[in-house]
């Protein structure tokens, strides 16, 4: 039963058209993309710096020639994520030619509790709080109790109808 | 011979019905344990194969159900199952007619709640017709009618009900062999890759339709045999069973409808920033679009098209990946109509104008009696 639960409000809505169907619905690759290298433009911001000024803000420091613009930005998905450090924004995003302000990386014993799954969790729910997630257990259990009423109330009115007439033979 | 015949045709079917790569909601707890198993037994046995619909891997079924069924359909000769051999081929045909109600209720809902043949998107609907492949051209135009896409979902829902009771059941299959015969020609027309599952589904539909063979003498205008020359022997139905599997179908055919709370998925709010925009200001793109299933396709001047795939996001800001070649950037909502697109280092403003696509000619719901107005 405790398996049962979470796996049917996990299941979620299945692909009611065909995997290809869907695909190509969104569809489109870089290797067409007119727009490969951005330096080629000439037209672009670069951004130059980045300053932490709270777990969830940042202002991102943008130059354009030799203009400096700054913007404040709440819930940047990169750049206000705690677990995500220095090292892998400059790496894994291609950030390594921007300076961080006032970042710290995660630290050793932050990381590890944050695997297990005890204390840090709790930031790290804060700092994606404004992210999309799974929707909230109570409409999961809305949603199931639903689905037992629906099977619930086929189920016993089958029975019932069929109580009320002889029993037939499956034809052969 | 015979016996075993019957228990190897119930078996192949049992098997196909089980191992066929298709998504359900209930039926997924079972099932996709099976198919994560049988999958990597075949990939073991015969090297990888995708299973997907109309894939290789799904075509190889058709030999390995078979070949599961002659192993299965052996233990019926067990002394513990003697009494059980000469019913293989009823049981056979009883399999074949619930998979038939399962399937003509989930597809026949999912086209009445508009979640199969969806409102094209806006990047489709701003494509030119040339543009698209027969399939998503195919799609996007049945689903821009909501009426026709209901009276299809009707239709497959009624064959579905006419199949569980014994006095409709014929009309229900010849109701059905039109939808299937239809869903066939349409799938091999438009090279809609659902055409090995809708050949099979029919000729379980053809199958069952053979047994009736004194309804159609009457439908031809030939004698019918008497009432009293007709052997009604038959399994007993269970009463219980059959209904616990026709609850299941139920549930497993609404589903969708009780976690999309709604009949119309057409009326289901989209995600924030879904929609279609004219990028004004860049050199090369041309045009922004929010895709409803997590995605942002930027195009540009050529027509060519990038999709990112949306990993993370809120009112300000999307964190987006290329699948192709795993690179990441962001997309930040600035203010009403600005949009900064970064990555590898660089940012590009891109000043954006929403385009109506909504009250495009293909999204409106127009009817007319009479074609004067056209002339």
């Amino acid at each position: 039963m405790k398996l049962l639960l979470p796996a049917l409000l996990v299941s979620g809505l299945a692909a009611a058209q065909t995997t290809l169907i869907a695909h190509k619905s969104h569809s489109g690759t870089a290797s067409t993309f007119a727009f490969a290298d951005p330096g080629n433009f000439g037209l672009s911001e670069r951004l130059v710096k980045v300053k932490k000024i709270s777990d969830t803000s940042v202002v991102l420091t943008n130059l354009y020639g030799s203009d400096e613009s700054n913007d404040t930005i709440y819930g940047h998905p990169i750049f206000s994520d705690p677990n995500i450090s220095v090292d892998s924004m400059q790496q894994l995003y291609y950030y390594e030619n921007v300076n961080f302000e006032n970042f710290q990386q995660p630290k050793a014993a932050q990381r590890d509790t944050v695997r297990t799954g005890s204390q840090p969790l709790e930031r790290q729910k804060n700092s994606q709080r404004d992210h999309q997630k799974m929707p909230p257990k109570k409409k999961k259990q809305s949603n199931l109790f639903w689905l037992w009423i629906i099977g619930g109330g086929t189920f016993g009115g089958i029975l019932l109808i069929s109580r009320r007439r002889k029993p037939r033979m499956i034809p052969a | 011979m015979r016996h075993y015949l019957g228990w190897l045709t119930f078996f192949t079917v049992l098997w196909w019905i089980v191992l066929i790569p298709f998504e359900y909601h209930v039926l997924s707890v079972v099932l996709d344990p099976v198919h994560a198993v049988a999958y990597a037994v075949i990939t073991m046995i015969a090297g990888p194969f995708p299973f997907y619909s109309d894939s290789s891997g799904m075509y190889l079924l058709l030999l390995v159900c078979p070949a599961l069924a002659a192993l299965t359909a052996g233990f019926i000769f067990l002394p513990i199952l003697r009494r059980f051999r000469e019913i293989g081929l009823q049981l056979t045909r009883i399999l074949m007619l619930y998979f038939l109600v399962l399937e003509l209720w989930k597809y026949g809902w999912i086209k009445l709640i508009k979640l199969q043949f969806y409102l094209p998107e806006p990047n489709t609907v701003y494509s030119p017709l040339g543009s698209l492949s027969k399939d998503i051209a195919y799609w996007s135009v049945i689903g821009s009618s909501h009426a026709y896409v209901v009276f299809m979902g009707i239709a497959e829902l009624l064959a579905g009900t006419l199949l569980l009771f014994r006095r409709t059941r014929f009309a229900g299959l010849l109701l059905a062999l039109g939808i299937f015969v239809n869903v066939l020609m349409v799938n091999i027309s438009f090279d809609i890759s659902v055409k090995l599952f809708a050949a099979l589904t029919l000729l379980m539909v053809i199958t069952l339709l053979s047994g009736y063979r004194d309804q159609w003498r009457f439908l031809f205008g030939s004698d019918v045999r008497p009432a009293s020359e007709k052997v009604s022997a038959g399994l007993k139905r269970n009463r219980f069973l059959h209904a616990f599997v026709i609850a299941v179908f139920v549930v497993e055919t609404v589903y969708p409808s009780v976690v999309m709370k709604g009949i119309n998925d057409d009326a289901v709010q989209r995600p924030i920033h879904h929609g279609a925009y004219e990028v004004r200001n860049h050199p090369e793109i041309s045009r922004l679009f929010v895709h409803r299933q997590g995605y942002v396709i930027f195009e540009d001047r050529n027509g060519k098209r990038l999709d990112l795939k949306v990993l993370s996001q809120n009112a300000y800001a999307f964190g987006l990946l290329d699948e192709h070649d795993q690179q990441r950037s962001t997309l930040l909502w600035k203010s009403p109509g600005v949009v900064i697109w970064q990555r590898t280092s660089f940012s590009d403003i891109l000043r954006l104008k929403p385009l109506p696509y909504n009250e495009l000619p293909l999204l409106q719901n127009t009817f007319h009696w009479s074609s004067d107005s056209f002339h």
